[in-house]
């Protein structure tokens, strides 16, 4: 809780600081600022509290996400320096709403009611309106700003609307009473509660963007400015599948029968459709959108399979996730910022231009495909056994299909790096940028190596 | 501590490489890191107590949640397969010692760590690590044959990639299938693995996992579309990674993980992957024979002679077992020398085409020497080691069923004409214009040559020393089979 408080400060401050025309102090502060709350998370360890009559808590699991959430939006800020480089309006406005955007994130987490739950949502949403359309004069971002409203608008109305049902059928929105009366009552649930129940999910699939709710995401994701697709296919994700998680496991009780059907559908649809997609992209953050949708489907097996572990799994997988999305796109803005462009072509010679960015890339691109040693191997390996042990075979089928087809593109860019000649000369590598983009593809191979550093943690 | 040495020098060796860039001498290095795991794995020869089941077992704890550990050991079989892997890869290196060498360390570094991933497939002693040196095996031959291969690499490289991924991935997802059923607490430890007994109904299913995996990396009829193409535009160097050691992988794995632990399955579908590899034999050697460049008529060739192996691995015998893994270690030899005479013959001559060929022998003398005892190992001659290995398999086939042995001997009168008939046009006849000033064997390759023909001779001569060390692999993998054997009726 004293995160949030927290980093609501910090976002206040931030503000303030625009106000006094502090622009050199506003990094600094944020970062510093951010890495107290990171503090103030890792000190609620250990202990489960609760807050306000039981509309939040904080356990093992909302601490670890957290932690997870508040780094990479640190990893964001330090890009933004690079990305922001030439930028003359101020920026305190679009860096406040990431902090605010970050604090709705942490509600959805921490929530134990539906109602705290939809308020988290929709601070994150709302957020991420603002932030999707920050690039004021690019017809693209403002029609990602609008594209993201409308569906994004729509999705929060059915997840409202399932709540609602949820409510009318159990008397109650805290997430403790409506898994009891749905353990209790298993033999004879009411439609009522089964349409809610249905429309949450469908409502959250929206919001992760998972197939058939997918169709704003690679617009959004394309439209947006680079740093805030970064941001938002990490950060966001991650909290969207946390709270996903948590209300799977908190509020929709013990009988998987209720959803865990459609989202096992919804999961295989997300890896066929996210993978085919990406096939055809030319453009690195299109590709890099249709993967994320691809990943949303792998990571819906978590929820549908691993059960008791399934904390520590989505916990893994999000990490090897957001480690080789950060360093795939910390490489985009590098190359998109030296070479004006950003199609996949745009890498073709990096490596003779700069090795250690290519292969950084590279080790990116290979752990999202999931080839071992890397951590999203080892990400998809765990994910494949929980599903073996839970008897979805075809789910593993089609996943393995998937990831066979993403080869095919996330052996583009490789190819493009180690196979073909520059048309440039040098790429503006900023030392703050290289250091993050080094420590990162560092952890993705030691996470890799020793999963059981973050497995056995949870 | 052997087997870890084995895999860890190269993989220190390759590191240096990478990050050595281009100073002089990288390519020694490379030769004495590779002649120094070859010490090593001399010293693992001598070492071997051929009545241990694990010989230089080495285990530690990875991740010990999901059962699996650091073990490493070797059967006779590991033993043979790394011995395998440690002498071809110096002569690897020696044939690129040349004067238009174009590679850069970074070559050097790929082709030594995939040499420690093939050592590490060979002695594993855990499914998952087996698994990861597998695929580790794989991202170096890919980047040697994307970044130094010819014409059009970019697709071929990539189409072999993705298939045989797609063949490992089904592998994996038999490795876990074992996994999960395994007494808990689940152990990916293979020999417990393969001990386990599935019910039928899933045997088939992991058995059909399992066989996708290995034949497409071997490959078997109908998974071949990747490897001639693959073969053909490799580099020399690549190719010779791939058909000389890497396929062995595929036969490792059917010996290792897919006899034991399918053995009901297997013995019920032996008839059809029979089928399958003779056919693959006749219709690679056919095709061998209509080729027009000397390196796809290779790759047609090594297709062939793989078919048969996997065909006499089905055959489910004492002969037949034995005369496979001589006749992987045999292949492995030949094949090397094949392509490193069609690299000599490229360079030379700056062409492939056999019809642009003729007359080496009359200005080449000892590189027609060469030649020719190679081909007659690969042809299988009596007193080369081709012969010992194809007559074992046969003996073992005829004991499986008559007719199969049949064809697959008819089959390989058939080898013998592609080879004779490419040796007799490109060796015979007048000199063309291309072939007229073409230079004898150099110093330097005859430092491949020569351990070549003493290899190829020796194997031929006097084979009890491999037989011995494989006995015990063979039997112990038959010894579950008994019971099974008269009990199941195959499904053919």
């Amino acid at each position: 809780m004293n995160t949030i408080i927290a980093i609501s400060l910090l976002g206040v401050i931030t503000l303030f600081l625009g106000i006094f025309n502090l622009k050199r102090w506003l990094l600094p502060v944020i970062i510093a600022g951010l890495v107290i709350a990171l503090g103030l998370d890792i000190a609620d360890w250990g202990t489960t509290t609760y807050y306000f009559s039981n509309m939040f808590f904080t356990d093992k699991f909302y601490v670890s996400f957290a932690g997870l959430m508040i780094v990479a939006t640190i990893v964001t800020f330090l890009i933004s320096a690079q990305y922001y480089k030439e930028e003359t309006r101020s920026l305190e406005g679009i860096f406040a709403i990431i902090l605010f955007s970050l604090v709705g994130g942490l509600i959805m987490i921490s929530s134990g009611n539906l109602a705290t739950f939809f308020i988290g949502l929709e601070i994150l949403s709302i957020s991420l309106y603002l932030l999707a359309g920050s690039h004021k004069n690019s017809s693209f971002s403002n029609e990602a700003a609008m594209k993201y409203f409308l569906m994004g608008s729509f999705a929060s109305a059915f997840l409202l609307f399932g709540i609602a049902l949820v409510y009318g059928a159990t008397g109650s929105l805290y997430n403790k009473d409506i898994a009891l009366f749905i353990n209790t009552n298993a033999w004879n649930l009411s439609s009522l509660l089964k349409a809610g129940v249905f429309l949450i999910s469908v409502g959250m699939a929206f919001k992760v963007a998972a197939v058939p709710f997918h169709f704003w995401a690679p617009d959004v994701y394309h439209g947006s400015p680079t740093l805030i697709t970064s941001y938002m296919i990490t950060v966001v994700k991650a909290a969207g599948f946390a709270a996903f998680l948590r209300l799977t496991t908190t509020c929709f009780g013990l009988d998987t029968d209720l959803w865990a059907q459609n989202i096992a559908i919804i999961a295989a649809l997300s890896i066929i459709v996210g993978n085919i997609g990406a096939l055809s992209q030319t453009r690195t953050k299109r590709m890099l959108a249709y993967s994320s949708i691809a990943h949303t489907g792998y990571i819906l097996i978590v929820l549908v399979a691993a059960q008791k572990s399934a904390s520590a799994v989505l916990f893994y997988y999000s990490i090897a996730y957001i480690l080789s999305n950060l360093s795939a796109f910390i490489v985009v803005i590098m190359v998109k910022k030296s070479t004006g462009s950003s199609g996949i072509d745009s890498f073709n010679g990096l490596a003779k231009v700069n090795p250690v960015v290519a292969l950084c890339a590279a080790i990116s691109f290979l752990s999202l495909a999931g080839i071992p040693p890397l951590a999203g191997f080892m990400a998809k390996y765990i994910v494949f056994t929980s599903a073996l042990l839970q008897g979805y075979i075809w789910l593993v089928v089609i996943a393995i299909i998937g990831s066979i087809i993403s080869i095919f593109y996330y052996f583009r860019p490789i190819i493009n790096m180690y196979m073909k000649k520059p048309d440039y000369e040098q790429i503006d590598t900023p030392k703050l940028s290289m250091v993050v983009l080094v420590i990162l593809t560092i952890l993705t191979v030691v996470i890799g190596f020793v999963p059981g550093l973050i497995l056995s943690w949870m | 501590m052997l087997t870890i040495s084995l895999i860890l020098l190269p993989l220190l060796a390759s590191l240096i490489l990478f990050l050595l860039k281009d100073k002089k001498g990288f390519h020694i290095l490379a030769l004495v890191a590779s002649l120094a795991e070859l010490v090593l794995g001399i010293v693992a020869l001598f070492g071997f107590d051929k009545g241990a089941a694990r010989n230089f077992p080495f285990d530690a704890m990875w991740i010990k949640s999901m059962g699996i550990s650091f073990s490493f050991g070797m059967s006779g079989l590991s033993l043979l397969l790394v011995l395998l892997t440690v002498f071809l890869v110096p002569m690897i290196i020696l044939t690129t010692f040349h004067r238009d060498n174009k590679y850069s360390s970074a070559f050097y570094g790929l082709i030594l760590l995939m040499q420690s991933a093939l050592v590490g497939v060979f002695t594993s002693s855990d499914g998952f690590l087996f698994y990861i040196f597998w695929e580790m095996a794989l991202i170096p031959i890919y980047f040697i044959c994307g970044l130094w291969g010819g014409e059009n690499k970019i697709k071929i490289t990539l189409k072999f990639f993705i298939y045989t991924m797609l063949g490992s991935l089904f592998m994996l997802t038999a490795l876990i299938w074992l996994y999960i059923k395994t007494p808990a607490p689940h152990t990916f430890n293979i020999d417990t693995m393969v001990m386990v007994k599935l019910p039928l109904g899933e045997q088939f299913w992991v058995f059909l996992a399992f066989f996708l995996g290995f034949a497409i990396k071997i490959p078997v009829f109908p998974f071949h579309s990747w490897q001639p193409d693959t073969y053909t535009v490799a580099p020399a160097a690549g190719s010779m990674l791939l058909a000389g050691i890497m396929l062995k992988m595929g036969l490792y794995g059917i010996l290792r993980f897919l006899i034991p632990s399918c053995s009901f399955t297997v013995i019920q579908f032996a008839p059809v992957v029979m089928i399958m590899a003779i056919t693959g034999l006749l219709y690679g050697s056919v095709i061998a024979i209509k080729q027009k460049e000397i390196k796809r008529l290779i790759a047609y060739s090594s297709f062939a002679h793989v078919g048969l192996m996997t065909a006499a691995l089905f055959a489910l015998n004492v002969d037949a077992l034995q005369g496979t893994i001589y006749q992987m270690i045999s292949h492995g030899f030949n094949v090397v020398a094949l392509f490193f005479i069609a690299d000599i013959i490229q360079r030379r001559t700056n062409t492939l085409q056999i019809n642009e060929l003729g007359g080496i022998a009359k200005v080449a003398p000892r590189f027609a020497v060469f030649f020719m005892i190679v081909m007659l190992g690969s042809v299988a001659l009596p007193l080369t080691n081709g012969f010992i290995g194809e007559f074992l398999m046969l003996v073992g086939m005829v004991q499986y069923s008559f007719y199969v042995a049949a064809i697959a001997g008819i089959s390989i009168i058939l080898g013998a004409v592609y080879m004779f008939w490419l040796y007799q046009r490109s060796m015979y006849g007048e000199t063309k214009p291309v072939t007229a000033a073409f230079a004898d064997l150099t110093s330097t390759e005859m430092w491949v040559a020569v351990p070549l023909i003493i290899i190829i001779i020796a194997m031929g001569v006097y084979p009890k020393p491999i037989l011995e060390i494989a006995k015990p692999t063979v039997e112990s993998i038959l010894f579950s089979l008994k019971p099974l054997k008269e009990a199941i009726i195959p499904v053919l």
